[in-house]
């Protein structure tokens, strides 16, 4: 048995707010009712546990106004009630408050307000005496849990004797200390009566109201006469300083006297009857005093009476308190404070300490506990909603959501406010309103604003967390619960309210949650999610449901891994933006129904490995869905010597092994990279260099770059960040190779490749123009002026010839002598119709020149289709729809001229088996035909610029090709290094750009003064990362990539401005959201910095979740980016 | 502060340890033996793994709470919030310390760093009279649950000596008033608790 119920007196260590309990059973309670609320709670949660054993009538009341009206309802009816709530809850009961002091009560009606200074678990500490002088209502207030027992009883006689309600004033000092309780026997309790209607009292419309204040007055008057004799009021001490005090102050105020001896020097009123004043005791107290000090907490309302006695009773004496600045208005006092203000005015030494000084301290705040599916439906909302919309929380345990790492919650007053302000903000601002309310708030009072902002049409969202309970007061079950009365549904209310968009999610599944939310927030007018998921404690202690056994852990195989391996991550800064980006990409490909296990994580993205440079592509296509295009551009300049170049140029290798291109289209990669290109301003380009420059570890060791096309400048680029001195010799008068005479200027504004150039030089290296291999320097004088080393990348810059009839003519040039003449001047016009020999971009953009310097017509031949053109595709495209016509299958054989034209005689070809390179092969047919023309470009390809005697001891293929290491780009001249297209023949710019790369790690190797220090390349292994097994991603929404603005076709031919204008950037970070994540990342901390469990924790670098506190939600496993979070099947034993 | 007689514990923790428990039955002990005493305790805001304070004062005392430099006891549950309370700890303080961290989240995400543990000891130790260290969570896993931390802390409260009450008062409310499946772990964790202190009193 309880020992609450003990029917036998006795003494028990109580809570005040047992003490409470045990009072007003023995003074007979049959009815209680109230609203939980801190420091209120334990007066309802002990009744709940105990009514049924007791007799009494017990209810949970949805709010504190419906509360005390029941109550206000039994004890007129004749049953002693008590109804108990925090102080804001008088508040919400103020209306019935004002009004039960006029209509009365028959049986005994003690309401319980529970206030807390200090704001230990409140929105306020308002000072709930003020409602005893606004409603005309007598108090009490005790000091001790005992004193509480025996108020708790006189406030019953003296509300039966008056017939009104008497308020019972504790704060969280009294409600939650504990101490030795002396009980009374038990009495009789009476839960049934019967209510005798009497309209001149109980209905009180303004006739009956006017006669019923002066009852009130009266009644304050005989409460009056009560207090002025109540023992409960206590007088001690023989001096003549006076002291006046009450509630919990008043022990601070004894414990002083008695450890200072100053019983012969004060005279202590303690009153517990604090309203209507006993202004009999408090004269006596005047006249007996020559000074007094007021000792209470908050407002100075004992402090004002008593200079209102003095002047009554017409002695002034000098009054001590808040207004002498003893006390202050705010918080709660201790000990401290009262024992300083009697040291100070009766001149004794407390010796008073000053408290140890500390050092700033960790915070330790409270956080949403392991297992809360508060935070999952905040995550879940933050996943589809970001940071856009205004976040209105409300009062409960999800208020905690306000903190790092959730971050949610900018506004909330009190109770049920989120769904009513949601209106006034909707009203009056731009942004989405979203919502958060638990079901217990609903209940209490967010249905009312509900209402209203259905009735007022507000464009808002309110999310019900429905965990079933009340959690932050200890679980108090609700309407909602299903626990005990009738099960009440959320979402009818807010379909009868007139919702029309309402939704419900289990917050634990993400997959469909974001999904549901989605289509949700897509909607307009006023919104209603319900989230539905048991507390966990609650469901564990109440609904008696278990979970299964199961605890989480990290797999550090996935977790905090790049595919370079350690020396290979990218060492940029986590990003919470990040994190979540790449979150809500891995929630998009798990599976719809949200079983199973989530398609595994590639530790090479295809992109990556299919990149001759091996760029993170999925890290910067993150960072931009993230929005972090500054991160972004580090990412891609780690690895990039000319990326204004190259996001203009690429072939793009990474977008057609994309996965996304199994479902719809690949990411538009190589576009969201010029975005993220062009978005760079002058100044942030200078603090990169300053920035870059700071980085490098100079070794003072000397390489030369001959040659500086793409691969030079790579290999000067990667060698410099390495640390070394570099100088590039370039024979023409710019850098850039055909970068800068071979691409022209629609495709390559000569400002991108500046760009570049001015980064590469602002890194150091020095770029010696003018300077022709052979003809102005030899190796040996590099060697002589101190190079350790050279890399040779000279190129091909001489076209190959087709070798047939004809082609020496005037008028037939190959595309490197024509792209040269156009792009450096000296070939400005060209008139009547240009047909351009080929397929590669050479042709392309052979063909697209000569539009723009006049001709009629251009006209494309090439021996096998469209299909296998090593061209980029979307350039054969633009060409055509800038009036190029492809002649396929057709390879010319002679050219003849004859009256100034020209003739090409051409045979038709057809396609035989699949040659070494996979492209189906080009076979001679029987048919002929010509084609006439005013001008040739053969762009079949190219030769080397050097003469293989040039490079002693270097070997060359039949080609001309130089031989290389494949892994290091050394020759077999120790001295050289070689790459570019004299290497690899004609090939992208970013292959240039990876052989450079290459050479620059080879030089590394060979010159380093530790070269087992040398991080090996990881991403060359392309032969293993291809072995990976393909991420498979299920049920993606179809979304098709987008398109960059371009010139109209009839327009770009008549000027050399670039066609293509670039990404906007809400059309970049739409599409860097298309990115489905394949990949892992080591730079990531999305588990702590968006979700927040309290179960994970790190250390030694490394994320790990703590069996113990681990609750076995599961929901981790959906959040993490990587995929690294598995099951531990059994806690018991068998741990997988 | 002036003596009075009177014996004030602090108590501190983080929620979740058992700390409340363990103020209340020391409130318990201290009426099974005739003792008046003040238990207060915060209830609220302060679970859900937050800071979780709480006073016992024994000997006559009225008041709730207890004023700067004028704890003679400091049982913390863990090291950082032993740091923590520091303010209301003086030379007459005795210390009985759990060194067993509970890094807040904060830390975690990298909003601050957690003090090395020995350093923060020797604070406290430079702060109070005496100062007994133990990892309590240890003893409380040894004794067959780690949830018994709060019994273990209580053995050494009464290893101490500092209380006015019987040490056998204070195991008794410990292994008495929980229910029969804890009983024998709470047992030895108490014993466990008590031994070690008892040992580095008899080390000096």
């Amino acid at each position: 048995m309880n020992p609450l119920l003990s029917a036998e007196p006795t003494v028990r260590l109580l809570l005040g707010n047992e003490a409470i309990v045990r009072g007003a059973l023995e003074a007979g309670l049959g009815f209680f009712s109230t609203y939980p609320g801190t420091p209120s709670s334990e007066i309802g949660d002990t009744f709940f546990r105990i009514h049924q054993e007791a007799g009494v009538s017990f209810e949970y009341s949805v709010n504190e106004k419906v509360a005390l009206e029941v109550a206000g309802a039994a004890a007129a009816a004749g049953v002693r009630t008590m109804v108990a709530m925090k102080h804001v809850g008088v508040n919400v009961a103020a209306d019935p408050l004002m009004t039960l002091a006029y209509i009365g009560v028959r049986a005994g009606l003690v309401l319980v307000s529970a206030d807390d200074p200090g704001c230990h678990s409140s929105q306020n500490e308002q000072d709930n005496r003020h409602y005893a002088r606004l409603g005309k209502l007598p108090m009490f207030e005790p000091t001790t849990p005992q004193d509480a027992y025996e108020a708790v009883k006189a406030a019953f006689e003296l509300s039966e004797k008056l017939e009104m309600p008497v308020i019972l004033r504790t704060t969280t000092r009294v409600s939650h200390t504990r101490s030795a309780v002396r009980f009374g026997a038990l009495g009789e309790r009476k839960t049934k009566g019967e209510f005798a209607p009497d309209r001149r009292r109980f209905t009180p419309v303004p006739a009956v109201a006017r006669l019923r204040h002066p009852v009130v007055e009266q009644n304050m008057i005989a409460a009056e006469e009560q207090f002025n004799e109540s023992p409960l009021n206590r007088t001690y001490g023989t001096g003549t300083f006076g002291v006046l005090t009450s509630g919990v102050a008043a022990c601070y105020v004894e414990d002083a006297v008695v450890r200072f001896a100053l019983d012969d020097k004060v005279r202590v009123l303690q009153l517990a009857t604090t309203w209507p004043l006993p202004r009999k005791v408090l004269a006596e107290f005047v006249a007996q005093v020559d000074a007094a000090l007021v000792v209470e907490e908050l407002d100075p309302l004992l402090e004002n009476e008593l200079r209102a006695t003095c002047s009554r009773t017409g002695k002034l004496i000098p009054v001590y308190g808040k207004e002498s600045g003893h006390f202050s208005l705010l918080g709660e006092l201790g000990p401290d404070q009262v024992t300083h203000a009697l040291a100070d005015l009766l001149g004794f030494d407390a010796e008073e300490g000053a408290g140890a000084a500390l050092p700033a301290l960790p915070a330790r705040p409270p956080i949403l506990c392991p297992g809360c599916p508060h935070r999952a439906t905040y995550y879940a909302v933050k996943l589809v909603a970001g940071d856009a919309p205004l976040y209105l929380s409300d009062i409960g345990c999800y208020t905690l959501g306000f903190l790092p790492p959730i971050g949610v919650g900018d506004y909330f007053i009190c109770m049920g406010s989120s769904a009513s302000s949601a209106g006034g903000f909707a009203a009056t601002g731009d942004k989405p309103v979203i919502s958060f309310i638990g079901d217990s708030t609903f209940f209490h009072s967010g249905m009312t604003g509900l209402v209203n902002s259905v009735h007022n049409r507000r464009d808002m969202t309110l999310v019900v967390l429905d965990n079933r309970t009340t959690g932050m007061t200890g679980h108090q079950p609700n309407p909602g619960s299903g626990v005990r009365g009738e099960t009440i549904d959320i979402e009818r209310i807010a379909r009868a309210a007139g919702v029309e968009h309402i939704a419900a999610i289990d917050p634990l599944n993400f997959k469909e949650s974001t999904m549901v939310i989605r289509n949700l927030l897509a909607q307009s007018g006023p919104k209603v999610l319900i989230s539905r998921s048991p507390c966990p404690l609650f469901a564990r202690k109440q609904l008696g449901q278990k979970r299964e056994a199961a605890y989480y852990r990290v797999d550090h195989n996935l977790c905090r891994v790049c595919g370079r391996g350690e020396d290979g991550q990218c060492g940029l800064e986590t990003n919470k933006d990040y994190g979540l980006s790449r979150s809500r990409a891995r929630i998009a490909a798990l599976p719809e129904n949200g079983e199973g296990r989530a398609p595994q994580k590639m530790k090479h993205p295809p992109c990556e490995t299919a990149c001759p440079l091996g760029l993170c592509v999925q890290g910067y296509i993150e960072h931009v869905a993230a929005g972090n295009i500054e991160i972004a551009r580090a990412l891609i300049r780690q690895r990039l010597a000319l990326p204004h170049t190259i996001c203009r140029v690429c072939t793009h290798p990474c977008e057609a092994a994309c996965v996304r291109g199994d479902i719809d289209e690949p990411l538009a990669i190589n576009k969201i990279k010029r975005f993220v290109m062009d978005a760079e301003t002058d100044d942030e380009r200078q603090t990169y260099i300053a920035w870059q420059r700071n980085l490098i570890e100079e070794n003072g060791k000397r390489v030369a770059v001959i040659g500086g096309g793409p691969a030079g400048l790579g290999c000067a680029f990667d060698l410099r960040l390495r640390g070394y001195e570099v100088t590039i010799f370039e024979a023409e008068d710019a850098a850039g190779g055909m970068c800068g005479y071979g691409i022209p200027r629609h495709r390559l504004p000569r400002a991108a490749l500046a760009k570049d150039l001015a980064v590469i030089e602002g890194l150091g290296v020095a770029i010696e123009t003018g300077r022709r291999f052979g003809a102005d320097f030899t190796l040996n004088e590099l060697r002589e002026c101190g190079f350790a080393a050279a890399f040779v990348s000279v190129g091909m810059t001489r076209g190959l010839r087709l070798g047939i009839e004809g082609e020496t003519l005037p008028r037939v040039q190959d595309a490197m002598h024509f792209l040269r003449q156009v792009n450096l001047g000296g070939l400005d016009e060209l008139a009547g119709h240009v047909v351009v020999v080929g397929g590669g971009n050479a042709a392309i953009d052979a063909a697209r020149c000569a539009l723009r310097l006049g001709a009629n017509a251009v006209t494309i031949l090439y021996r096998r289709t469209h299909l296998e053109m090593p061209a980029i595709a979307e350039e054969v495209e633009a060409a055509q729809a800038e009036g190029v016509k492809l002649v396929e299958l057709s390879t010319p054989e002679s050219i003849e001229e004859k009256n100034g034209r020209l003739t090409l005689i051409c045979r038709r070809m057809k396609l035989g088996e699949p040659d070494d390179d996979g492209r189906r092969k080009p076979l001679p047919s029987e048919q002929t035909f010509t084609v006439p023309a005013d001008h040739v470009v053969v762009a079949i390809g190219q030769q080397p610029s050097l003469a293989p005697e040039a490079l002693p001891l270097v070997e060359c293929d039949r080609w001309g090709r130089l031989r290389v290491e494949r892994d290091t780009g050394a020759t077999d001249n120790p001295f050289l290094f070689a790459g570019g297209d004299a290497v690899t023949g004609p090939a992208s710019v970013a292959e240039a750009l990876q052989s450079g790369k290459v050479a620059a790690y080879g030089i590394d190797r060979q010159l380093a003064t530790h070269p087992e220090s040398v991080a090996v390349e990881a991403w060359r292994d392309i032969e293993a990362m291809g072995k990976e097994k393909r991420y498979e991603p299920q049920a993606v929404e179809v979304q098709l990539r987008r398109a960059a603005p371009a010139l109209d076709p009839a327009e770009a031919v008549h000027s050399w401005d670039e066609v293509e204008s670039g990404f906007t950037p809400a059309d970049a970070i739409a599409e860097a959201k298309r990115c489905l994540a394949c990949g892992l990342c080591a730079c990531c901390d999305n588990c702590l910095s968006n979700f927040g469990c309290p179960a994970f924790y790190r250390q030694d670098g490394q994320v790990h979740i703590d069996p113990i506190l681990c609750d076995g939600c599961g929901t981790c496993v959906q959040v993490c980016p990587n995929g690294a979070i598995v099951p531990v099947r059994d806690l018991s034993g068998g741990v997988s | 502060m002036k003596a009075d007689g009177a014996t004030r514990i602090y108590l501190c923790g983080v929620g979740g340890q058992g700390s409340l428990t363990a103020s209340r039955l020391l409130g318990e002990a201290a009426i099974l033996d005739d003792m008046p005493v003040t238990v207060s305790e915060v209830h609220g805001m302060s679970q859900r793994g937050g800071i979780v304070e709480s006073t016992v004062l024994m000997g006559g005392p009225k008041s709730p709470l207890i004023g700067k430099n004028d704890a003679d006891v400091l049982l913390a549950f863990e090291p950082l919030e032993a740091l923590r309370a520091l303010p209301y700890c003086a030379a007459k303080t005795v210390a009985v310390v759990n060194t067993h961290p509970i890094v807040p989240f904060t830390v975690t995400m990298g909003q601050a760093e957690y003090p090395d543990v020995e350093s923060m000891l020797e604070k406290v130790r430079g702060s109070v009279g005496r100062l007994y260290a133990l990892d309590a969570t240890q003893l409380a896993e040894e004794a067959g649950n780690a949830q018994a931390v709060n019994a273990v802390m209580l053995g050494a409260l009464a290893g101490a000596n500092v209380l006015p009450l019987d040490g056998e008062t204070v195991r008794r409310i410990v292994t008495e008033t929980v229910p029969a499946k804890f009983r024998a772990t709470n047992e030895k964790a108490f014993s466990l608790g008590q031994a070690e202190i008892q040992r580095q009193l008899a080390d000096g």
